[in-house]
């Protein structure tokens, strides 16, 4: 908290050294003030109040007979706030209800009515609470006002202010709510306030010695604002900015050291503050508005005065200055009007014209004519003026405003060339295009070659800096960019690299249209299409793709192709030569002459069993056969066991008894 | 007597008609078993070649197939080579295998080959 | 042959995890101060219109994104380009991002505070120097006579999903930035060829053209969207009820596109429904024939929606299906029925080994949509090869010769009888 607040004050000592008072940027408009009062009128309900409540009802009455505007309802109004009144016996809501009828000059206020609250007002006057001290004091005051006589003496009154400077805080300056509590800016407003009334009315010294304490502090106070962009606020929100700015303000009327503490600025910053409140949420928000904005408008130490320059732009030359000058709320101040010095805003040091005084006919609008004709062209100029308001013992306010002629600027000694380095440019020959007029044939640039483009901007002759100076490429395809030009000593030129340049085109080659853009505030922008170029980038590929998303092709697979077989034809020759060694085995057999001799036909056993064998053989075979046609090899090893047991069986059998055949045979022969 | 000295005399000359003409002499005198040993052998070498040949004219394509006929002529050629050597009497071999014994195992083992052949033909 | 269906269980359900719930209705907008609140109140209707539950703070208030990976809001609005003293940092926001959920940031050309030009810079976007604003001196409001509130109309051609058509021109008064040349960034509204960004002392920067971008968006692969507008005025109340000539500006229509764009209410896809049926194969196998096979025909079958107005609708349009082992093999683009359905045969390559059936969608303005799931593709079993090749007859025949020749051969040398020796 510390730093900040000495951050603050050092910031509102540089602001005060460095900048004078210079008004505030624009004014709280009709059409905003309406919208408010559309707002505040669109809360009253049919019976009279406001939003219900007696509290809103009090901001309500309060902002509209600031405003001077008339209030709906007023019978049912006054109606619904006397009863009000006589049922409740609060501080706060006698303080409002009797607020209310004075101010909508209901006429209900009488004898009785003070009979009724006075014994509550004086326990409240003695009560450490800071917000009942400032309703009672307020309530007491109004009847008074209203011709009514509270048997309240000025003792008790003294007394009362002796309480409500008790609750300052001695540092800070801020005050408590009361004794038990923290001190904060909201009460502040309130506090200073009620003071400032009760001083004005007791009119006593110890009430003023008092006061005067409060007085010293009131420095500290300020220095608790927050600054943000010209604006002062207070707490964050426009209740306690609006209301501490009353309350300074008021007691400004009873303390002339006030004017130590609060300054002109500071009341400038805060009527900036005040103007940028065009939300209105709430009831309570409208009358503190509204209230600031009066205040605002006639007080003692300062009014924020706004200038309003009727005509910022001229066209081609600046020959009058028209203006307003007109307070926070729009009305016109008269004031003294004076030119401190104009000068070209990119040569501020030299003035052109100095301490010219503007007339008004009718103390509205200020105006001089007929500056030398020549002093004004082409350009930005700033324009400081003084503003000393006429009635009031105010200082004067600076002003610093921009006016700007605009017109019209030609291109001159355009030309361009192009060479095959950067050195040759200086020897090359360089085509000159007129202004307005197209190059017939296009310029050719290719790869490694180097372009130089040269203008100059004259406006009136003189050389002319304009703020954006540019040459645009584009093609048919829509590939295009925009190079910067440079302006050095009184002319524009850029060198580029082919290469460069087409960089920034995404390596896409071919044929380009070229155009020059001039613009600047001043004048009429320009854009002329100049040329052709043709750059010929050779084999470089275009590195910027032209869609989002590159497309991919489509892929099928080849499959393997199968291998190439033999015509039917020769597969069938063949099988048939193969088979035929089975002819020749066949005939050759029956050629060594064979015979069936050793067949066992005489033993039936043996017959049995060498065809049974013969038979297992042949199964064997067939099982072989079958397994190549389409079955397992498990199921076949399965079977082949099985059939393997009858033929090694029968097998054995026969051969056996055949090898008894032949050793009979062999003994025979022998 | 006079066939000794006749062969003696036919022995010296080695011209080509010489050498044909004692060897279908001496063949004639095979016995008739060994003789259709060899008409087999014949055949199974033909069908052998025979399907070298196709194999080579056409390709490889089946080539499980080309193995497994190729082979089964090869083994069954084998075979029947080791069954002519077992059973052919100036071998010797009557005191240890018998012709019966030699012509199970001949069956065997063309069994064996026969299931691996048809196995491989696919 | 017999058709068999498979589901599959996608793959990128694990993926999913990533896209925050689309339809997400939490909004949390930053304003530098509330009085914000009033001046956009017509920009932050059209988001109260729409169902959102929306928490508006101030920039100094602490709050946070995400608390042990949960996430708050699923949107946030940052209107707060100056403030120096925002709780949430650039690194907060972008891991929000990365949750697949959206941002949308207004900045103004006074000081842009470090962090909005954090997050600007990791999206793509190069906000130009504080204090300095677009100029266009041929196209600005003429009867503001303020050159820098300039009326734009150069939208983006090529996805029109994200500004629905808008022709009318838009007030614009704010900063300029430079966008990088990425499919994922959409330079939404850019100046025209004669607009620039200069500084505050009148000095022109290097930024001109086309290239100055006013509002510009990112897309993220997960889907998220973040749009940068280089002026917060463009969406007061005041730009909206503003007139060029006769016609109101295309302020409200622009902001309201670009905003529900952004919030993802249209132009997300999902897929669903992936299935790959077999329709014809050569592999005469038995054993798990639903496993694919080199050579099959399969049927494969993706339904895409798209998210228009809280509803899942059928998307229309065409998908690009590719099927890849390292290298794709197959590439062939399906276009969709009425009903969002997305069928090919597609013969599968003669390749074995696992595959990933990948279907993207990739049009400008829509969420990405990259489906994928793997599957092997196996080769033939032994049996599924052809038998009795008719080229292999003269092997059978040598074979068959060869077993009956035995056969016949053993019989003969069995029972021969020598005849006997001639003495």
């Amino acid at each position: 908290m510390k730093t900040i607040s000495i951050f603050l004050i050092l910031g509102i000592i540089i602001t005060v050294i460095a900048a004078t008072n210079s008004g505030i940027s624009n004014i709280y408009s009709k059409y905003d003030l309406n919208r408010v009062k559309d707002y505040i009128v669109s809360k009253q309900d049919s019976n009279g109040l406001f939003n219900g409540e007696l509290k809103d009802t009090y901001y309500g009455v309060s902002a509209l007979q600031r405003i001077q505007e008339t209030i709906g309802k007023s019978k049912e109004l006054c109606k619904n706030v006397k009863s009000q009144l006589t049922k409740n016996s609060d501080i706060e809501s006698v303080f409002y209800a009797v607020s209310i009828l004075s101010e909508a000059k209901c006429g209900g206020l009488d004898a009785s009515v003070v009979d009724i609250v006075t014994p509550l007002l004086k326990t409240k006057l003695a009560s450490g609470n800071l917000i009942e001290i400032y309703q009672a004091v307020n309530t007491i005051f109004t009847l008074q006002t209203a011709k009514l006589n509270v048997a309240i003496d000025n003792n008790t009154l003294e007394a009362a202010v002796g309480k409500l400077v008790s609750l300052m805080d001695a540092e800070e300056g801020t005050f408590k709510l009361s004794d038990s509590e923290q001190a904060n800016l909201a009460n502040t407003g309130l506090a200073y306030f009620t003071l400032a009334r009760l001083s004005h009315r007791l009119k006593s010294p110890e009430a003023d010695k008092l006061i005067a304490k409060v007085v010293a502090k009131v420095g500290s106070v300020m220095s608790a604002g927050d600054e943000t962009q010209g604006a002062l606020s207070f707490g964050g929100n426009l209740a306690t900015t609006s209301s501490i700015l009353h309350g300074v303000l008021s007691l400004s009327s009873v303390n002339d050291q006030i004017t130590d503490f609060v300054s002109a600025e500071q009341i400038n910053s805060i009527g900036e503050y005040l103007v940028k409140q065009t939300n209105i949420e709430s009831l309570s928000d409208a009358y503190y508005l509204i209230l600031g904005l009066k205040r605002c408008q006639k007080n003692s130490i300062n009014q924020p005065l706004h200038l309003n320059l009727l005509q910022t732009v001229y066209s081609n030359q600046l020959d009058n200055v028209k203006l307003q000058v007109q307070d926070i709320l729009g009305a016109d101040v008269p004031s003294k009007v004076v030119i401190s010095q104009a000068v070209l805003s990119s040569a501020r040091t030299s003035p052109i014209i100095s301490n010219v005084e503007l007339t008004s006919a009718d103390s509205k609008t200020y105006s001089v004519q007929n500056f030398e004709s020549g002093k004004f062209k082409l350009g930005s100029y700033v324009f400081d003026f003084k503003i000393t308001p006429v009635d009031t013992q105010f200082g004067a306010i600076t002003v610093r405003r921009v006016l700007t002629v605009s017109g019209a600027v030609a291109v001159k000694d355009f030309k361009v060339a192009v060479a095959d380095t950067k050195e040759a440019l200086g020897t090359a020959t360089s085509t000159v295009v007129e202004f307005g007029k197209k190059l017939k044939s296009p310029i050719n640039a290719n790869g490694n070659q180097t372009v130089k483009f040269f203008f100059r901007i004259v406006s009136n002759d003189q050389p002319f800096q304009v703020k954006q100076a540019a040459i645009q490429l584009y093609s048919s395809a829509g590939i295009e960019t925009v190079i910067p030009v440079a302006f050095s000593v009184d002319a524009f030129s850029v060198t580029l690299g082919v290469k460069d340049i087409a960089k920034r085109l995404g390596n896409h080659a071919g044929l380009y249209n070229a155009d020059l853009i001039i613009g600047d505030n001043t004048i009429t922008p320009i854009k002329w299409n100049f040329a052709e170029l043709q750059f010929d980038l050779g084999a470089v590929e275009p590195t910027t793709p032209l869609t989002r998303f590159t497309d991919s092709q489509p892929i099928t697979h080849k499959f393997r192709t199968p291998e190439k077989r033999p015509p039917q034809t020769i597969s069938d020759g063949f099988t048939i030569l193969v088979l035929s060694p089975a002819l020749i085995f066949l005939l050759g057999l029956v050629k060594v002459g064979i015979n069936f001799k050793r067949f066992p036909t005489n033993n039936l056993v043996a017959f049995v069993s060498t065809l049974v064998f013969i038979c297992c053989i042949c199964s064997v075979g067939l099982l072989i056969v079958n397994y190549w046609i389409g079955s397992t090899m498990d199921v076949t090893l399965k079977n082949l066991g099985l059939l393997l047991i009858p033929t090694v069986f029968f097998g054995h059998q026969t051969l056996s008894y055949m090898n008894q055949e032949r050793s009979l045979l062999k003994e025979k022969e022998n | 007597m006079s066939s000794t000295t006749a062969t003696k005399n036919r022995g010296d000359n080695l011209t080509l008609s010489s050498i044909i003409s004692s060897f279908s002499d001496s063949y004639s005198k095979t016995p008739q078993k060994l003789k259709i040993i060899d008409l087999f052998l014949i055949y199974t070498f033909l069908t052998g070649v025979f399907v070298f040949g196709y194999c080579c004219l056409v390709g490889t394509f089946p080539f499980n197939s080309f193995l497994a006929s190729f082979i089964s002529c090869v083994g069954c050629f084998i075979l029947t080579v080791c069954l002519r050597i077992q059973i052919n009497p100036i071998n010797n071999f009557g005191k240890t295998i018998s012709v019966e014994r030699a012509f199970a195992d001949y069956l065997f083992c063309n069994l064996i080959l026969h299931l691996v052949v048809f196995n491989f033909l696919g | 042959m017999k058709s068999f269906i498979i589901s599959l269980i996608i793959a990128c359900i694990l993926v999913s995890n990533v896209f925050g719930a689309v339809g997400g209705k939490r909004v949390l907008i930053i304003v530098d101060d509330l009085s914000m609140v009033k001046s956009h109140s017509q920009f932050f209707s059209t988001l109260e219109g729409k169902g959102y539950k929306i928490e508006y703070h101030s920039a100094g208030d602490k709050v946070e994104l995400e608390k042990y990976g949960d996430f708050f809001y699923d949107h946030l609005i940052l209107f707060a380009p100056t403030s120096d003293s925002l709780s949430i940092t650039s690194s907060d926001v972008l891991k929000f991002i990365d949750g697949g959920n959206n941002v949308f940031i207004a900045a103004s050309n006074g000081v842009i505070s470090d962090t909005v030009r954090d997050i600007a810079t990791e999206c793509g976007i190069e906000i130009e120097d504080d204090k300095t604003s677009v100029f266009d001196h041929f196209n600005y409001d003429k009867q503001q006579s303020e050159q820098n509130l300039i009326v734009a109309d150069q939208y983006i051609q090529d996805a029109p999903i994200i500004l629905q058509g808008l022709q009318t021109p838009v007030l614009f008064k704010g900063v300029g930035h430079s966008i990088r040349q990425n499919p994922l960034n959409y330079a939404v509204l850019t100046g025209s060829s004669t607009a620039y960004s200069r500084k505050a002392s009148g000095v022109a920067t290097k930024l001109m053209g086309k290239k100055v971008g006013l509002v510009s968006s990112l897309q993220a692969r997960n889907n998220a969207r973040v749009t940068f507008a280089g002026s917060i005025d463009m969406f007061s109340n005041k730009f909206f009820t503003s007139k060029l000539g006769k016609d109101t500006v295309g302020n409200r229509e622009f902001a309201e596109s670009l905003l529900s764009w952004t919030l993802q209410e249209r132009g997300i896809l999902r897929s669903s429904n992936l299935s790959i049926k077999k329709i014809s194969t050569e592999s005469n196998s038995t054993v798990a024939p639903e496993i694919l096979t080199i050579k099959d025909e399969i049927e494969y079958s993706i339904t895409v929606e798209e998210f228009v107005k809280d509803q899942w609708v059928p998307y229309v349009g065409q998908l690009e299906l590719e099927i890849i082992m390292l290298d794709p093999y197959i590439r062939t683009f399906i276009k969709g029925n009425k009903d969002g359905e997305y069928k090919s045969i597609i013969k599968l390559p003669d390749v074995y080994g696992v595959f990933t059936f990948e279907a993207t969608i990739q049009k400008p303005g829509y969420g990405n949509l990259d489906t994928f799931v793997r599957q092997p593709i196996r080769p033939f079993r032994h049996d599924s090869y052809e038998r009795f090749i008719p080229s292999a007859f003269p092997y059978y025949a040598a074979c068959f010769s060869m077993i009956v020749g035995v056969f016949v051969f053993s019989i003969v040398f069995l029972f021969h009888q020598e005849p006997k020796k001639a003495l």
